[in-house]
């Protein structure tokens, strides 16, 4: 499977990254996006099935990204690594369709959890 | 009904132990070594370094501030290297390690105050003796004891509404 990982940090998508081979899904294949805009462009260009997205990025934020994603038609598995976890914005991610909210710092069991029922 | 005192007390509480679980969950997890834990204490003079990274991250809304991590450039390296995965990394790797330090930090700082807030993007530099750099004089401060170096995390806060 593919997985795209969208942030504007370089070290954390690096992170994600480490954080999915320590979890066990080390033979799944990894693309990277910037922010929101580029993620979109990847999505379009590489039909990833599952995007893990940083919240708060420059040009487009993860939930623009979903939002815009979604009202394309694309119901692409999306879920979100990001600083902060409050209830608000747990609530603004379910509601514009995003499968979970994993707040930093995060460990591999937590990414299991999360990405167990989606990626196998 | 809170004062704007008590607030102040509860969020420096809340923000020690936060600091203590982002950089006891973060350290361990990224090294592999359970053993490569922080000593974070709320401190009134820090030991600033003369050079390195310095990253800041603005909060607005119901409360308006700064969260600032602070590392010398041989920590702001170790760090670096743990995160990139990489033996030698550069200056702009560096002061991408602080940024998303403070992306972390700041984040959690966020989710403790009430309220509306938005927490915007790092803002990352290197200082040194010709541009130091130095915490508003208000700002409370804390001291992260790490294996891998000494960092300083900061923050000035004010609650717009004044409740």
């Amino acid at each position: 499977m593919k997985i795209l990982v969208a942030d504007d940090s370089r070290v954390m998508r690096q992170i994600v990254i480490r954080t999915l081979r320590q979890a066990g899904y080390d033979d799944h294949e990894t693309i990277e996006a910037e922010n929101g805009a580029e993620g979109l462009e990847k999505v379009k260009a590489e039909a990833p099935d599952v995007i893990l997205s940083d919240w708060n990025m420059p040009e487009k934020t993860g939930l623009e990204f979903l939002k815009e994603l979604r009202q394309s038609g694309d119901n692409t598995p999306f879920g979100f690594v990001t600083s902060e976890g409050s209830e608000d914005m747990r609530a603004q991610a379910a509601d514009a369709g995003a499968a979970f909210l994993i707040a930093k710092p995060f460990d591999a069991e937590t990414f299991t959890t999360h990405l167990g029922s989606l990626l196998g | 009904m809170k004062t704007n005192t008590n607030q102040a007390e509860e969020f420096v509480m809340l923000f020690t132990e936060a600091l203590r679980n982002i950089f006891n969950t973060l350290l361990p997890d990224l090294t592999g070594d359970e053993f490569m834990m922080c000593h974070v204490t709320k401190v009134t003079q820090p030991s600033m370094p003369e050079a390195g990274c310095c990253a800041t991250v603005d909060v607005t809304g119901d409360h308006y501030g700064s969260v600032f991590v602070i590392a010398d450039e041989a920590t702001a390296n170790n760090f670096s290297r743990i995160m990139h995965e990489e033996d030698n990394p550069s200056h702009e790797d560096r002061l991408d390690a602080i940024g998303e330090l403070v992306n972390i930090v700041g984040g959690s700082g966020k989710a403790l105050m009430e309220g509306e807030n938005r927490i915007d993007l790092p803002v990352t530099l290197g200082f040194g003796a010709e541009n130091p750099v130095m915490l508003p004089s208000k700002a409370d401060v804390w001291q992260v004891v790490s294996p891998l170096g000494l960092i300083v995390v900061s923050t000035v806060m004010h609650n717009v509404t004044g409740e």
